[in-house]
């Protein structure tokens, strides 16, 4: 399995507004509501998590299984994607290269 | 209400120019063409002050084309935006701002600017003047925005009315009588940011002409804000904060307010500030069926509530 570093891209502006954070493009036109659940996963797409990190925080966070919190990470980044709102990465945003 | 005093301005002489008050910004208006200057001097009579100012306005006016052909070349205009420069489709007007020298030359039709006309070039040119001014005063922390809404001092406190074009604002604005409350203006207000000088959101009336007339320079704290939705009853409900900042971003602020920024940092400005109204103030549905005493009914259930609920 690949290992996977979801980060939000740059084009995107989001607020957190109460416990929702409010995701628009820069166009203006799309707008998606993140719940509770999926504003925490959002917040920790900075592009040096794997998935599975974010799932096991995900884990410890809520009352959720990891099996459960994984199934969840992924189907959410999976549907961040297809919104063009989020971004799969490779590699570490802050890898140092020597 | 705090009514701010206007410049004295003897009708009987002539200035070259117009000092013009929006908010905490002062615009020098030059123009070419005095008669329209004398217009424009009346029209924002209210609004004339003596001042520093913030952003200089030269308008050259021309008299190229006849108003019958203005018309119908203005039914298909459009306004595109290069840079500094800006320019309508047609070559109606043409313009570009030059930010060290605080500038923003514009040349146009005279009929454009004519307040006479109701082609209400007048009201983006105030817009564009006051983003302009925002930009190179405070960057990209402006202490308020302009609001595409319909504001009624009542008992003290504004209420707001916004929603798309069409909807209503108007309407509203006139069924407000003297015993109702005052109108400050149905088109566009300027909206303090929450907490600036330790108070709460404060509304000013702006130059900007609606199709009412603007009253008085004034300003008054603001109580909470409708977004109106037409129905066959009047009925109000709470927004969540989700939905009330996504509204409010779009249908009250809108990008074609905030002026030469690039886009993203357009949004980012109404975002933020979008945010904080939301935190600060509650925002309700109201639906309306046009009808006067049932409209300040339901508005004044709202009286007795605080909105702490809705806040906390």
């Amino acid at each position: 399995m690949k290992t996977i570093y979801p980060v939000q891209k740059d084009e995107v502006i989001w607020r957190r507004i109460g416990d929702a954070i409010v995701v628009i493009k820069e166009d203006g036109l799309s707008s998606h509501t993140l719940n509770k659940t999926a504003s925490f996963i959002w917040e920790l797409c900075d592009g040096n998590l794997e998935i599975n990190e974010i799932a096991k925080r995900l884990n410890e966070r809520f009352d959720v299984s990891l099996e459960d919190a994984q199934a969840d990470v992924h189907n959410l980044i999976e549907e961040l994607t297809t919104a063009d709102i989020i971004k799969k990465s490779k590699g570490k945003k802050d890898k140092i290269r020597y | 209400m705090k009514a701010l005093l206007p410049k004295r301005v003897n009708t009987t002489e002539l200035e070259s120019t117009l000092g013009l008050q929006i908010g905490s910004i002062c615009c020098e208006l030059r123009c070419n063409d005095p008669e329209i200057l004398r217009k424009l001097q009346d029209v924002y009579r209210n609004y004339l002050v003596d001042a520093e100012p913030d952003v200089f306005v030269e308008l050259e006016l021309t008299s190229r084309l006849s108003t019958s052909k203005i018309s119908s070349i203005l039914t298909r205009s459009r306004y595109i935006r290069h840079g500094n420069r800006f320019r309508s489709s047609g070559r109606l007007l043409q313009g570009q701002y030059d930010l060290d020298s605080r500038t923003v030359k514009i040349t146009g039709e005279k009929a454009l600017i004519d307040p006479d006309n109701s082609t209400n070039l007048l009201n983006q040119l105030i817009s564009v003047s006051y983003y302009s001014a925002c930009k190179m005063k405070y960057g990209t922390n402006p202490p308020a925005m302009l609001v595409h809404a319909c504001g009624i001092l009542r008992n003290g406190k504004i209420l707001i009315f916004a929603g798309p074009s069409n909807i209503g604002k108007t309407t509203i604005a006139r069924l407000c009588s003297d015993r109702q409350g005052e109108v400050f203006n149905d088109e566009i207000l300027l909206m303090s940011r929450p907490g600036v000088n330790g108070k709460g959101v404060i509304i000013q009336n702006t130059p900007i002409i609606g199709d009412l007339l603007p009253g008085r320079n004034t300003t008054a704290p603001l109580r909470c804000i409708f977004l109106l939705k037409q129905n066959n009853r009047t009925a109000w409900r709470y927004l969540d904060k989700a939905e009330a900042y996504l509204r409010f971003m779009r249908q009250i602020i809108g990008p074609s307010c905030v002026g030469n920024y690039d886009k993203k940092t357009a949004y980012s400005i109404m975002a933020d500030f979008s945010s904080e109204v939301v935190k600060s103030i509650p925002i309700y549905e109201l639906e309306f069926n046009r009808d006067s005493d049932t409209l300040w009914r339901v508005t004044d259930e709202l009286e007795g509530i605080t909105g702490a609920e809705y806040l906390n």
